[in-house]
């Protein structure tokens, strides 16, 4: 969830609302808004000059099986007023600059304005017959269109005669890529998100690879560190590379949804349309690359044996890791990973896309899990009409800004509910009545056939 | 009461002959709003702005005065500013824009023409660059 100012979230709790948005151009003296704010040097210059909005919408698209995210176009309209921004361009470059787009109230102080985009200008274009501006914004990971690893082990560049080994988590693998190999600043990356999974779920997990030539980051880091363990990089509302992982950090929903907080879609309904997930029950997880036959040595069939009885086999996937080892946990990862992805797509699971819904639900990101109340929404797996916070998982997002409008897809995670978060106890641990309730809450300890420890709390549930 | 006058580009003034009829005494308003509807009835507004207009419906306006109506269109037609005072003898007056992209003055009787024009009440310009 986008960590807001509080006040810009008290403020977004009014249904009459009257949005300011600014944007900052690094380097560039002037902000733009689209009403007077009376602070010096921003300028209510933001225009609708092309019919779709002073800022357009604004899309994130998930890839989740295929380890990536595409954030779409964030372009913004700014009035040429007095010629000023063609005065502009001998002198200032805006290709390349650093674009920051706030969103707050009237009224509210702009230190108290929700960061909702960072990115950079890409191209800027005349609208308006020419008396408007169009700033089209990208995200900064064009960078990952990049090359790595381009030296040997030997120093000389990667090559066939001149192998590169990477070896280590690959968490660890992707910051190197991220902060040493692209040179991204630490700020760059969502480093907190990365070490906790790579100290949590993924905690001494090692892969190898031999590279005899540079791989562009992007591929690497999709196809080779996130497919095979069913999570995707995506770029956060600061611009910092970050990951999701199917397997949740925290089964807490950040956001309700309700009667009260979902609206119309194009369907001209304020009730979510039911539509029902993809079935994947087969998976075809290939690791243990051996350079020299130029092939997987070890090919894994996971299988939802339970859907293909049902169902027979569909939605096959193919995942081919040249990092994954049997001798490092290759068939428990792929295990782990198929069972996550198995459990999301098991086709009769609840999707909504969209889910559309007030502009309160802004702060809502991919990866995040909310629940959803409806009377109105058929749910197979139960064969009941209407659903009572359940839980569900958001991938895409749309943000309409002018409408006050963002539509979400959301998959059903209620299955997530039988996931837990404990670790199997370490060497020297005490009984469970006797160790501190920090560790009461972190590992697993003996139980009984019932579920319960030996002072009848409830066992937790192995992560 | 005296009749209106418009103060533009500096010293020009153009005088009204005779009052605008059908006068409301208010700006006509146009919303940019939207409204979304939750599934329980609740209502969230978004509001962009409101823009408000005077439309002044000349019924009477002589003939001989087209010319100094004419040039004061020259002005107004670009998008410029103008004054409007509705009492030519008193200082209220308020900024407006020309809305209207055409003008078609139509002869009602001999020596006398009518028309309307659709003003945009100006918004104070407070940007500093």
């Amino acid at each position: 969830m986008i960590a807001a100012p509080s006040n810009f979230i008290a403020a977004n709790e009014a249904l009459a609302r009257q949005p300011v948005f600014l944007i900052t151009i690094a380097g560039l003296t002037q902000q733009f808004t689209n009403r007077y704010t009376g602070v010096p040097h921003q300028e209510a210059w933001l225009v609708d000059a092309t019919g779709s909005g002073m800022v357009e919408d604004f899309s994130t698209t998930i890839s989740e099986l295929d380890g990536g995210a595409e954030l779409g176009e964030f372009a913004f309209n700014v009035l040429d007023k007095g010629g000023f921004i063609t005065s502009l361009f001998p002198t200032f470059v805006f290709k390349g600059k650093t674009v920051s787009f706030y969103m707050g109230f009237a009224g509210l102080a702009t230190a108290d304005y929700c960061l909702l985009f960072t990115g950079v200008v890409d191209h800027v274009d005349n609208v308006g017959n020419n008396t408007a501006y169009r700033f089209s914004c990208v995200d900064k990971k064009q960078i990952l269109n990049q090359v790595v690893f381009q030296t040997g082990d030997s120093g000389l560049p990667t090559d066939n005669n001149n192998p590169r080994t990477v070896q280590g988590h690959p968490l660890d693998i992707l910051l190197t890529i991220l902060e040493t190999e692209l040179g991204l600043p630490s700020l760059g990356v969502d480093e907190a998100k990365i070490i906790a999974y790579r100290d949590g779920i993924f905690s001494g997990t090692e892969f190898i690879f031999t590279l005899t030539s540079p791989p562009t980051a992007k591929d690497f880091i999709e196809n080779e560190l996130m497919k095979p363990l069913a999570g995707y990089l995506w770029t956060n509302n600061k611009g910092q590379l970050s990951v999701n992982f199917m397997y949740p950090l925290t089964l807490t929903a950040v956001y309700d949804f309700l009667d009260g907080n979902i609206t119309e879609s194009d369907a001209s309904t304020p009730v979510p349309q039911a539509q029902q997930v993809d079935l994947v029950n087969i998976i075809n997880y290939r690791y243990d690359y051996d350079q020299d036959q130029n092939k997987f040595m070890t090919e894994v069939v996971q299988q939802n044996a339970a859907s293909i009885a049902k169902y027979g086999q569909y939605g096959q996937q193919i995942i081919e890791s040249n990092g994954m080892r049997s001798s490092l946990q290759a068939f428990f990862l792929s295990t782990i990973a198929s069972r996550m992805i198995f459990q999301r797509y098991d086709g009769n699971a609840l999707k909504f896309d969209p889910l559309a819904a007030f502009w309160k639900a802004v702060t809502v990101e991919p990866g995040d899990i909310v629940t959803v109340t409806n009377r109105l929404v058929p749910d197979r797996a139960t064969g009941l009409v209407g659903i009572t916070a359940k839980k569900f998982l958001v991938l895409d997002r749309i943000w309409s800004f002018t409408a006050g409008l963002v539509s979400l897809l959301v998959v059903d995670a209620s299955y997530l509910t039988l996931f837990g978060f404990v670790k199997i106890a370490p060497n020297g641990k005490g009984d469970y009545t006797a160790v501190s309730a920090g560790d009461k809450a972190a590992y697993m300890y003996l139980c009984n056939d019932s579920d319960q420890y030996s002072n009848g709390a409830a066992a937790n549930v192995l992560g | 009461m005296a009749y209106p006058q418009i103060n533009y580009n500096g010293s020009n003034l153009l005088l009204f002959t005779f009052p605008p009829v059908n006068k409301a005494g208010v700006y006509s308003r146009e919303v940019q709003r939207t409204d979304l509807i939750s599934g329980d009835g609740v209502k969230q507004s978004t509001w962009i702005r409101t823009d408000k207009f005077l439309t002044l419906d000349l019924a009477f306006v002589p003939q001989d005065d087209l010319a100094d109506w004419e040039a004061f269109m020259d002005w107004a037609e670009q998008g410029n500013p103008f004054a409007y005072f509705p009492d030519r003898d008193q200082p209220d007056n308020a900024t407006f824009t020309l809305e209207d992209t055409s003008w078609d003055p139509a002869l009602t009787f001999k020596g006398m023409v009518k028309f309307s024009m659709k003003l945009r009440l100006q918004v104070p310009d407070d940007s500093g660059s």
